[in-house]
């Protein structure tokens, strides 16, 4: 979908028209999905908050400037629902229960498997903000100034927050032994 | 350069962000300094572990969920999408958009005045019985999964037309058939994803082929024919997934 036919679906959408939100749902549910992923560690979480971040976008949507970039502006509702969710959550279900079933390609190999593993493992040692700005750069793969976009902070601060965020994960994954020492 | 100004530039160079002179600065320094080589070793390592956690597909039923949820969102508000149409079509083109209003209403004001019950019969679906009542009727959803494909169906029958809305991920592509036991249908799909791969007159087949992400409708003529059964099934190498909709005899509905 390029970039014009997106906002004459989002247009559409603004004017109430549900199957036009629902082709913005499906080109964007995969990538939020892995993003609530990411975040919460749990399947059935990560489901819930997919759904609610759309449905509230598609509330919300009346004001939204199409001068902006979509994708921002659903990750940044992503992010907070995740954020808040988080908040409120206080037992956590053990991860490898939770990406058992992710990993259903049988082609994967056993030691991407374990990496996997190990980096979701080493993500929950960090705290929700450095988490997202890891996800955001080497999950979804945005670029500094998408990242500040979302984050609504200046791409030089998404330098400096990421590097500070990697520096926390490196030893966590050292200890963890997913790269080389 | 200072420690923390040369781990700085490797995450640069790492990251695809180092101007050319930045990475040769960094590159003479690594020949020489055994230390920064293994500390650039351990980071490259990271990026590459991090590189390596793939995005996993949602749910299958995910979308038709929001789907459904979505539409009764919309059913306290509902802004009917043949009127979305209609004020596009206002706004892109206002004077074509007022012509045809014209003539539509004239050709209404056409039928009534020559009496024509049958037109009027035609305009409100009434020469396509096949329910009992025109009201479209519902079967609940379904979920197929035959390898890494997944989709949820719904069938409904309104008039003489058994709708399917197909809705999932078919990422190494999967045959989709409905086989409806009514001979002379016909079919035609729209919405993405999928392509209409044969249509078995003699046998009321009706064969698609799906694509990577799905969300289409398979409209299927009955020519009033009584509806039974429908069978739908999945088919990708991996296996074949079925599932058999009571569409209820002619009259009753599923």
């Amino acid at each position: 979908m390029d970039e014009n036919q997106e906002i004459q679906l989002i247009q559409r959408a603004q004017r109430g028209d549900g199957r036009a939100f629902g082709k913005l749902a499906l080109e964007y549910q995969r990538v939020l999905f892995n993003l609530a992923l990411r975040m919460t560690r749990n399947r059935e979480d990560a489901r819930d908050l997919t759904q609610a971040v759309f449905l509230k976008a598609y509330r919300g949507l009346a004001g939204f400037d199409t001068g902006r970039r979509f994708y921002s502006w659903l990750y940044r509702i992503m992010l907070n629902e995740s954020l808040n969710f988080l908040g409120t959550r206080r037992e956590q279900v053990p991860v490898a229960e939770n990406l058992a079933d992710v990993q259903r390609s049988p082609e994967d190999d056993y030691l991407n498997s374990v990496i996997q593993q190990t980096i979701q493992t080493a993500l929950e040692e960090l705290n929700p903000d450095q988490r997202q700005i890891i996800i955001l750069r080497h999950f979804l793969h945005l670029s500094y100034e998408e990242m500040g976009e979302v984050l609504e902070i200046p791409a030089k601060t998404v330098k400096s927050r990421l590097f500070t965020a990697r520096q926390s994960l490196a030893p966590i994954l050292q200890r963890l032994g997913a790269h080389p020492a | 350069m200072n420690d923390a100004s040369i781990e700085q530039l490797m995450h640069d160079v790492l990251d695809g962000v180092a101007t050319v002179e930045e990475k040769q600065r960094l590159e003479q320094r690594l020949a020489t300094e055994p230390v920064l080589r293994e500390r650039f070793s351990e980071l490259r390592g990271m990026f590459e572990a991090l590189g390596r956690v793939p995005l996993v597909d949602p749910p299958a039923d995910l979308h038709a969920e929001l789907m459904h949820r979505l539409e009764a969102e919309a059913g306290r508000t509902r802004n009917p999408g043949w009127l979305v149409a209609f004020a596009d079509a206002f706004r892109a083109r206002p004077v074509p958009a007022f012509a045809m209003t014209g003539l539509a209403i004239a050709a209404l004001a056409l039928l009534l005045w020559s009496g024509g019950r049958s037109g009027l019969d035609r305009l409100a679906g009434k020469d396509a019985p096949v329910a009992g009542t025109m009201a479209p009727a519902t079967a609940p959803a379904t979920r197929l999964e035959a390898g890494d494909a997944r989709v949820s169906v719904t069938a409904l029958i309104t008039g003489r037309f058994l709708v399917f809305t197909i809705d999932g991920a078919a990422p190494s592509g999967a045959a989709f058939d409905v086989e409806t036991g009514i001979p002379g249908i016909d079919g035609r799909i729209e919405g993405e994803g999928a392509s209409l791969a044969g249509i078995g007159a003699s046998t009321g087949r009706v064969s698609l082929t799906l694509e990577r992400s799905v969300l289409a409708r398979l409209t299927i003529d009955t020519h009033a024919a009584p509806i039974g059964t429908a069978e739908v099934s999945l088919a990708t190498p991996a296996g074949t997934d079925r599932h058999e909709f009571a569409l209820g005899p002619r009259g009753e509905g599923p």
